[in-house]
């Protein structure tokens, strides 16, 4: 033996690295109208004047790189769920941070017609917090540490009470408040300035950084609670950091391009069958193949039936529902 | 003396004393058995003297240092615990198990280097798990997986500060004859060749005689005799432990 097998696995997640800016910067030249590299990025032509610079940075470009960041938020966030809850069927929807960034969203678009710009997106951010807030102190009313069970069960109810009020909102809205809400429930990444990105990158690096810790005491954790105890990790502390920060760098994808779903559970997966279980591979390799694959069905979602776009929610859940499938019966 | 547990009471709740004034002193290099009924408080008693859970009386002292003032990583490099069943969530290869013993050992940020590396092949060496250090934990045998659990607690201890102790749950449960014979040819090997402390807790009477430098019995929380194999495991008492008949319990002692 002369490498440890963490070193075998770092050319897998060079490769993500180079697979996202490619794909990223390469999106943007995908689209209804064609554009041409050198025209993009020509100085001949003042930028008020040349349409394809325009539509490259003004309109592309900020989709694509949504799309990177939600995709990359989503994918790693996916990761420690599955490592938090040692169950590789978890998403970072189980816990109820959608329902509640819905409720937020719901409640913003119905009854904050008069709110600042922004407003969908904060309500949002603020309905997945308070959600968190809701089923941590369920989960650790009565533990020292947090209860996976307990998390779990408090999540799934969440889910169906927030949707209860969800469908009540829609109810007392108008039909024109409806239409928005189902859209913004369908997963749209259609941002149309660089400002969501802005909003949301403070709270997914913030959320980053507490992966990077996570990622070797969530292997640990796979051996169980108390056995990663009796190793020297911080079990609840752990567990509360992991809890946090994945609930937040969710919320804010979530807040940026609705809750697009299953690309948290695939690209783990995937992941996992190249590199291994080690989430210090895990956890890179996904966040970097997360935001490639997003990028790249946002792509589709907007050119397979141009002039129509679909909202990117429906291309990945088209794609990741045949899959989710697939995943429990090979688990037999 | 290596470790030194006085007076302890544990109880899950008030009601009930799960562990009632028990004292336990483990000798650098001996091997000792607790043997008891289910329930009896073996398992409480693992988990108190791995720091795992925190006595309400009593102290356990590791080197004459109270346990509770240990670092929980400078604690795990000095006592490593074997579980009765260890289930994975993911599939980690065997070498990866190995190597997260090592997770005391390390900084937050800092990874496995050729040092590690090589304490994780020794390991694996010592258990006679090499072959397997590159298949998926998840795939191997209920023996296979214990001895890689017990080559990653000794790639836990190996380098710590002092001599390693090593705690097993029950090591044979489950397990057939020959992985039986198995483990514990390895728990003497690692005693007499590595100068490591074992306590195990088991059902296994003759299990405990051949492995056991000495045996404990523990019946309702309590102590209720102590010595070596020789003087312990006798019908009479191994039938008041479990509440039998001397006569029935003769043919599981061996004579």
């Amino acid at each position: 033996m002369t490498a440890t097998p963490l070193k075998r696995g770092l050319p897998v997640v060079a490769l993500g690295g180079v697979t996202l800016v490619i794909v990223t910067l390469g999106a943007p030249f995908i689209g209804s109208t064609g554009l041409h590299l050198a025209r993009v990025f020509t100085r001949a032509v003042p930028f008020a004047d040349n349409v394809d610079a325009q539509i490259f940075f003004l309109a592309r470009l900020p989709r694509a790189l949504a799309a990177a960041l939600v995709g990359c938020a989503l994918s790693a966030a996916g990761v420690v769920f599955q490592g938090l809850l040692r169950n590789p069927l978890a998403t970072p929807y189980t816990l109820g941070v959608s329902a509640g960034a819905a409720l937020g969203a719901m409640v913003a678009i119905t009854f904050g017609a008069a709110w600042p710009v922004g407003g969908v997106a904060t309500a949002s951010l603020a309905g997945a917090l308070l959600a968190v807030l809701v089923v941590y102190a369920l989960a650790s009313a009565r533990h020292r540490g947090l209860s996976t069970t307990v998390l779990l069960l408090a999540g799934v109810t969440l889910n169906a009470f927030f949707s209860a009020l969800i469908l009540f909102v829609q109810y007392v809205s108008n039909f024109a408040d409806t239409y928005r809400a189902l859209r913004w429930l369908m997963g749209d990444l259609d941002v149309a300035s660089y400002l969501p990105i802005f909003a949301a990158l403070p709270f997914i690096v913030v959320a980053f950084v507490a992966f990077a810790w996570l990622a070797r005491p969530l292997n640990l954790l796979s051996l169980g609670a108390e056995a990663a105890g009796t190793r020297g990790v911080n079990v609840v502390l752990v567990q509360r950091v992991a809890f946090f920060s994945a609930s937040i760098a969710t919320g804010a994808a979530v807040s940026v391009g609705g809750p697009i779903g299953f690309v948290g559970i695939i690209v783990p997966h995937l992941t996992r069958l190249v590199v291994g279980a080690d989430h210090r591979l895990v956890l890179p390799a996904s966040a970097l193949f997360g935001g490639a694959f997003l990028v790249a069905c946002d792509a589709l979602a907007r050119t397979a039936f141009a002039p129509l776009e679909l909202p990117v929610g429906i291309v990945t859940a088209l794609i990741g529902g045949p899959f989710f499938l697939w995943l429990l019966l090979r688990r037999r | 003396m290596l470790l030194r547990a006085g007076d302890l009471r544990f109880g899950y709740t008030p009601a009930r004393l799960v562990i009632d004034d028990v004292s336990l002193d483990l000798a650098e290099g001996t091997a000792v058995g607790i043997l008891g009924p289910n329930g009896s408080g073996k398992t409480t008693l693992m988990r108190l003297l791995s720091g795992g859970l925190t006595p309400q009386t009593g102290v356990v002292r590791l080197d004459g240092v109270d346990v509770r003032s240990f670092r929980p990583t400078a604690l795990a490099r000095r006592i490593a615990v074997v579980p009765q069943e260890t289930s994975l969530a993911f599939d980690y290869t065997a070498l990866e198990i190995v190597l997260m013993g090592r997770y005391p050992h390390l900084g937050a940020f800092e990874v496995e280097g050729p040092h590690d590396l090589a304490i994780a092949d020794a390991a694996l060496e010592s258990t006679g798990t090499r072959a397997l250090a590159e298949r998926a934990f998840r795939s191997l045998s209920g023996g296979e997986k214990q001895r890689v659990i017990i080559a990653s607690a000794l790639a836990q201890t190996a380098n710590g500060e002092g001599a390693g102790l090593l705690l097993l749950d029950e090591p044979t449960a489950s397990l057939d004859l020959r992985y039986q014979l198995e483990i514990g040819a390895l728990v003497t090997k690692l005693r007499k060749e590595r100068g490591i402390t074992v306590l195990l807790s088991t059902h296994d009477l003759h299990f405990a005689a051949s492995v056991c430098t000495e045996i404990v019995l523990l019946a309702g929380g309590r102590v209720l005799a102590r010595g070596t194999p020789a003087e312990i495991l006798t019908p009479t008492s191994v039938g008041t432990l479990y509440g039998i008949d001397a006569a029935a319990a003769a043919p599981f002692v061996r004579r």
